[in-house]
């Protein structure tokens, strides 16, 4: 049985997932980064090692993605994290055409081709609008944790007005709302509906073609996909396992790929 | 035979400041320029250096409360250096009128910097009788205007400035050639350097250095054929790290428009009868930069040189707002699109580029072409 290893080692967290021949996945694991890319990454393969049972020699190919990617010395190549996106999503959902990877430093909108490779992306990459951190700093603004968003924004009647595209400022904003005494989950669907209002002009530059689908952490927080569905007008489609191990899985197809590619040549 | 090193043009760009001091020290005046239409070889001829005054990822903050903020880096960082002293060097700025921005900043610049001259010169766009009758008062005038300074312009001056610069030209371009025909182990942003120390260095002193640099790479021909080929598109780059990040990304830089690069060569001299004939020839000749084309007249270029290098995709560094580059930008992708050449954007921002952000899209596009 040959075993591949996508680690994807990103901004705000680090995951890392065992995939075998037969396409099943036999471990995956999610950690917070520590402040080096290369422990964070020895860390994730440690533990999806263990949890597989296996050691770290039976697997056949390892790949490395997200912004740590390079930092990997134990990878046997490092491939970008948007077209890891795209291989992971297109194995977990053969007719995706477009995913949104929401992820903590930055949104990406990736257009697929039907064998799986990019089409098209484009990324948020100039401020941290529109991305995981945001929400945190919003979070703290408001005294909630993180995972309550999704719930609290459900329980919405009138979605608060963030209209700034700056995360700074749009925390001023949060602080006048509250100061105004506007409801908790009212600011954060109106934190939710600032998100997918930037989303979508990323989506409009790519252009949406169903099947739609969501990646990345926020991806988990329902509050905010309702929004983003309810605005882009088409269906959202839910990925079958955690949407925050997209890129570790599209790391692992592809190293599979890579490692029949090497084999045959 | 001179050893094949790019020591002495890096050295020439990092000195460059101490040594421009030094010539306008001993009395010789050294005039800017932003663009490189501007008529360099008319202003050399008059006794002067020309030099272009580059920004350098200069962090802003005098020039902020002189400058808007939608306004290119590349020359509220030229302003912020100058603001700065570090052109304290120049007896003035000479600008051939290309894009708006670059035709405001002069007058702030005259504004807030000491100087004898500050001067721009109208350009025309189209080659026609009455434009060219029309650019040669306009360089009769640049001629008054820079013997006001002590300058003289004459047949014999202008024309062997303009054969100092054909010849530095000539071999910029010998440089690209090698480059392309993978002969010259030289990466993109060391190629730059070289280009960089022609911009800020007097011109007879650049050329023997170059002369000595292409006989050593004509002599010590190195495959250099790694990495998917790409080609740069944009205005001024001015820190070569930027062009590192692309090809240590896995691409090739295997040509360029820049007007730092190519843009800046091609064509070498012009033709005609008298000095100003040649140097008016050639301004009509140029590879466009956008500011002097229109979108649809300028694509086929692009993708010619993009076909004709063999590049796979081409990146555009584009200054951010940079209107002339970005109105294009559409036209343009869609003329490459159609013959199979993909684009990728990058905007050159005044805080300078993320390099895990850049790399992340550099690589995903070259993951993308590489199907």
């Amino acid at each position: 049985m040959a075993i591949f290893a996508g680690v994807d080692i990103g901004s705000t967290t680090g995951k890392a997932l065992l995939l075998d021949d037969k396409d099943t996945i036999l471990a995956s694991t999610i950690m917070e980064v520590t402040t080096r890319p290369e422990k964070t990454a020895r860390i994730c393969v440690d533990a999806v090692l263990e949890q597989a049972g296996i050691k770290e020699d039976e697997i056949s190919f390892m790949v490395g993605t997200g912004y740590g990617r390079v930092k990997i010395p134990f990878a046997s190549d490092n491939i970008s994290e948007i077209t890891c996106h795209a291989s992971g999503a297109k194995w977990l959902h053969p007719t995706v055409k477009t995913v949104i990877d929401i992820g903590g430093q930055d949104c990406k909108v990736i257009g697929v081709r039907d064998d799986g490779k990019v089409r098209e992306f484009v990324m948020n990459d100039k401020c941290a609008a529109g991305t995981g951190r945001f929400l945190e700093s919003q979070a703290r603004v408001l005294d909630v944790k993180i995972g309550e968003f999704s719930e609290l924004s459900k329980q919405a009647d009138a979605p608060a007005m963030i209209s700034a595209q700056c995360s700074v400022f749009a925390e001023s904003e949060v602080i006048t709302q509250l100061n105004e005494g506007n409801s908790i989950p009212n600011i954060v669907a109106g934190i939710h509906v600032a998100i997918a209002s930037r989303l979508i002009s990323l989506l409009k530059r790519v252009g949406i073609e169903e099947d739609l689908t969501v990646s990345g952490g926020c991806a988990k927080n329902e509050g905010l996909i309702k929004i983003l569905q309810e605005k882009v007008g088409v269906n959202i489609v839910m990925l079958r396992e955690d949407p925050q191990i997209v890129g570790a899985l599209g790391a692992a197809v592809l190293a599979r790929q890579k490692w029949e590619k090497k084999k045959a040549a | 035979m001179t050893a094949f090193s790019i020591q002495p043009f890096i050295e020439a760009v990092h000195d460059s400041r101490e040594r421009l001091a030094a010539l306008a020290s001993r009395g010789r005046k050294v005039l800017g320029y932003f663009c490189t239409y501007t008529p360099i070889e008319f202003i050399h001829a008059a006794g002067f250096v020309p030099v272009r005054i580059l920004g350098g990822g200069t962090p802003i903050e005098q020039a902020a409360s002189l400058t808007p903020t939608f306004i290119c880096p590349y020359l509220r960082q030229a302003l912020e250096r100058a603001l700065r002293g570090e052109y304290g060097f120049l007896s003035g700025v000479v600008q051939g009128y290309t894009c708006d921005v670059a035709c405001g900043l002069i007058n702030i610049w005259e504004l807030n910097v000491p100087g004898d001259l500050y001067h721009t010169v109208p350009l025309p766009y189209q080659d026609s009788p009455d434009a060219r009758k029309y650019f040669r008062q306009a360089l009769r005038e640049l001629g008054e205007r820079l013997a006001d300074i002590g300058g003289r312009v004459t047949d014999a001056s202008l024309a062997a400035s303009l054969d100092l610069y054909g010849n530095i030209r000539r071999r910029s371009l010998d440089l690209y050639r090698l480059r392309s025909q993978g002969r010259l182990a030289l990466s993109a942003a060391e190629l730059l350097s070289v280009v960089q120390a022609g911009l800020v260095t007097p011109p007879e002193d650049y050329l023997p250095m170059l002369e000595a640099f292409v006989e050593a790479a004509e002599a010590r021909p190195q495959a250099s054929e790694r990495g998917v080929p790409v080609l740069v598109s944009g205005s001024v780059i001015d820190q070569p790290w930027v062009l590192e990040v692309i090809e240590a990304s896995g691409a090739r830089v295997v040509g360029d428009d820049l007007c730092t690069g190519l843009r800046a060569f091609s064509p070498p001299t012009g033709r005609g009868g008298d000095p100003t004939d040649r140097l008016m020839d050639r301004h009509f000749r140029r590879f466009p930069c956008p500011a002097r084309m229109k979108a649809q007249e300028r694509a086929p270029l692009l993708v010619d040189l993009a076909k004709g290098s063999r590049a796979e995709g081409v990146i555009f560094l584009i200054q951010k707002f940079c209107t002339p580059h970005l109105a294009d930008l559409p036209v343009v992708m869609e003329a490459l699109e159609a013959a199979g050449v993909r684009g990728l954007t990058v905007e050159m921002e005044e805080t300078g580029l993320n390099e895990g952000q850049l790399r992340t899209r550099v690589e995903s596009f070259l993951e993308m072409l590489g199907d």
